[in-house]
């Protein structure tokens, strides 16, 4: 058949408004919610979020073509071509809607982002290809077997369940045969975990594969038990590449990436800052450091943007949409030491509490001259209060209540030390 | 009469009915996570699609006859169609409200009245879009519904139905309108007005 015949009779043809206007308006806010700006694996991995949609409508719309394949007895008249010559054309434009459906999506994820660099990524795009062929290839096997009036609503309902449900599941492997994982996908000092690439294409590439031997054989016996043995093949050794993932397919990203600059304190700035907010960042950072300094806060020579900040640096935890606000409290987030991993496993940690006041002394240490304002989630009016009684303490006695505090942090044995010693009774040795 | 059954399959849409409540009452609370994906509080549950179920069969029934000779036939089908179809609602609204009395829950009415209102749209599609796209059609509502029915702070929006718990009124309504605006369609289009060449 002619391209030009194809593209005017496919069901495809005609689902496609729908389906970019339904990627766009219904599934508009949950696409771009949660992208990190300028980060363009986010906005690829968030886009995922509307697979399951795309999926579906894919299987549907091969079912459908399969069905007027099945309905006009194509295959009853001694076909001179192979049924998977006369099916492939057919299906063709069912696979260009589920990849412009999800340009579609990437599409608005990348302007949430705010980038286009480095959105376009190999991986994600291997797994959406490979889910959009097998859900399509599969979708044409129910249109050939079932009346299409029946198959359409089977194949679009069944796919959404098969694409969507598994990451309901606990068993964690499930979901990244579908791609599961990849729409919580990643923050800017995460990558992609490549296993979960690879599971989902091994999954979907075996059942394309089972599918195109039973559309070739017509469903003959011996290719159908093939076409399942090479599925459940597929799914082994998907699960075997899946094994170790957890929910999200995420590694720390490599140190190399960061951009580093400077002495006493190197900052090192991750490149999706750009390069003039890197500057105004780090100019900023330089001067939080030089007045916690000259406070006597003793502060890292490093402080990096990396996941897991090594000895003797610091977590700079600021956005990447960061501005001159945002520096401070990313320094003083990065001397407040880091929750233990005894506390993450559920093991008691008395000195949780000492956060909120360490964190406003921290605060007040960087802008002399202004009390702390309470910031939400970080500490409150109490802690602000219980920083200003240590303010009151002569600089060497301030220190050592931050040092003892900080100390007890690290652990889940120590108890925090908070109630600061009385002005009056350092003072009675002192300046009376 | 008994041609009619047979060509509109109607023991077909009778075990469809009953193996939907049969599915629903068994897994139907069973949760879809699509919608709780972006933490928003809503549920979808497996009720809301399964539903589906006794309007495609319906239609998989209606759509074996032709609309345009059975306009001129001596016996009012269309008639005979249209109350296959409340049939097939009222049946299954009546099964919901039963079994909830029976204390199986909410879920029960939910079930009844999904069923209900699909079978509502699929009336009402039938003769406007021909019976292939309406049973598409009929199975896109939930999924549009799970993608943009649910408000930002964890209802459902007042136009998705399905998502609707059972006692509420706004849905019942939308339900009720939907079988009625059916029933006028059917008996009053007589032939598709969309003529689709490729979809015939």
């Amino acid at each position: 058949m002619l391209l030009r015949t194809v593209l005017r009779t496919s069901a495809a043809t005609r689902a496609l408004p729908f389906l970019v206007g339904f990627v766009l308006v219904a599934l508009g806010d949950d696409l771009t919610a949660w992208v990190t700006p300028a980060y363009g694996l986010s906005a690829a991995g968030h886009a995922t979020f509307a697979l399951p949609f795309v999926c579906a409508a894919c299987a549907a719309a091969g079912a459908w073509e399969a069905g007027r394949l099945h309905r006009g007895r194509v295959f009853d008249h001694s076909p001179v071509r192979s049924p998977l010559t006369i099916t492939a054309p057919v299906l063709l434009p069912v696979a260009v809607m589920g990849a412009l459906g999800m340009a579609a999506a990437l599409g608005s994820t990348a302007l949430a982002g705010g980038t286009a660099s480095g959105v376009p990524q190999p991986g994600v795009l291997a797994v959406w290809a490979g889910l959009l062929v097998a859900n399509t290839l599969v979708g044409s096997i129910v249109g050939r077997v079932l009346a299409s009036v029946l198959a359409v609503p089977l194949a679009l309902i069944s796919s959404f369940v098969l694409n969507a449900y598994p990451a309901s599941f606990d068993e964690f492997w499930l979901r990244h045969l579908v791609g599961g994982g990849l729409s919580d996908c990643c923050s800017v000092d995460q990558v992609l975990d490549e296993r979960a690439v690879l599971s989902a294409l091994a999954f979907s590439g075996a059942v394309s594969a089972a599918a195109v031997l039973v559309i070739r054989r017509r469903g003959a016996p011996i290719a159908l038990a093939t076409g399942l043995a090479v599925t459940a093949g597929g799914i082994g050794l998907a699960a075997h590449l899946a094994q170790d993932l957890g929910p999200t397919p995420v590694l720390a990203r490599p140190a190399s990436a960061l951009v580093c600059d400077g002495e006493r304190p190197r900052i090192c700035l991750w490149p999706e800052l750009g390069g003039a907010r890197s500057g105004a960042v780090r100019e900023e950072a330089r001067r939080v450091v030089t007045t916690l300094a000259s406070g006597g806060v003793p502060v890292p020579g490093v402080l990096t943007m990396a996941a897991q900040p090594g000895p003797g640096e610091a977590k700079f935890g600021i956005p990447t949409t960061a501005r001159a606000a945002d520096v401070m409290p990313g320094v003083v987030g990065g001397l407040v030491p880091r929750v233990p991993a005894c506390a993450l496993h559920g093991d008691s940690y008395p000195a949780g509490v000492a956060a909120g006041p360490v964190t406003a002394w921290l605060t007040a240490k960087a802008a002399p001259g202004s009390a702390p304002h309470p910031a939400g989630g970080r500490f409150g009016e109490a802690d602000v209060a219980l920083a200003e009684q240590v303010l009151r303490l002569p600089p060497e006695a301030q220190l050592d209540w931050y040092q003892r505090n900080a100390e007890a942090m690290r652990r889940c044995d120590a108890p925090p030390a908070l109630t600061p010693p009385a002005p009056a009774a350092l003072a009675d040795g002192g300046d009376r | 009469m008994i041609w009619w059954s047979k060509a509109r399959s109607v023991p077909a849409i009778a075990a469809a009915l009953a193996g939907t409540f049969a599915v629903g009452l068994l897994i139907g609370d069973g949760e879809l996570p699509v919608p709780a994906l972006r933490g928003q509080a809503g549920h979808f549950l497996v009720a809301h699609l399964v539903t589906l179920f006794p309007a495609v069969y319906l239609l998989h029934g209606l759509g074996r006859g032709d609309l345009r000779t059975e306009a001129v036939a001596g016996r009012f089908l269309r008639g005979l169609d249209t109350g296959l179809a409340l049939a097939v609602a009222a049946v299954g609204a009546l099964a919901g409200v039963l079994v909830c009395a029976a204390g199986q829950g909410d879920l029960a009415l939910v079930l009844g009245r999904n069923i209900a209102g699909y079978t509502g749209l699929a009336l009402l599609l039938h003769p406007l879009i021909g019976h292939r796209p309406a049973a598409a059609a009929v199975a896109v509502v939930p999924l549009l519904c799970s993608a943009a029915g649910w408000r930002r702070g964890g209802g459902p929006q007042p136009w998705a139905w399905p998502l609707h718990p059972g006692d509420s009124p706004q849905a019942l309504t939308l339900v009720a309108l939907t079988l009625l605006a059916g029933a006028a369609c059917a008996l009053l289009r007589r032939r598709p007005a969309v003529e689709l060449r490729v979809l015939a």
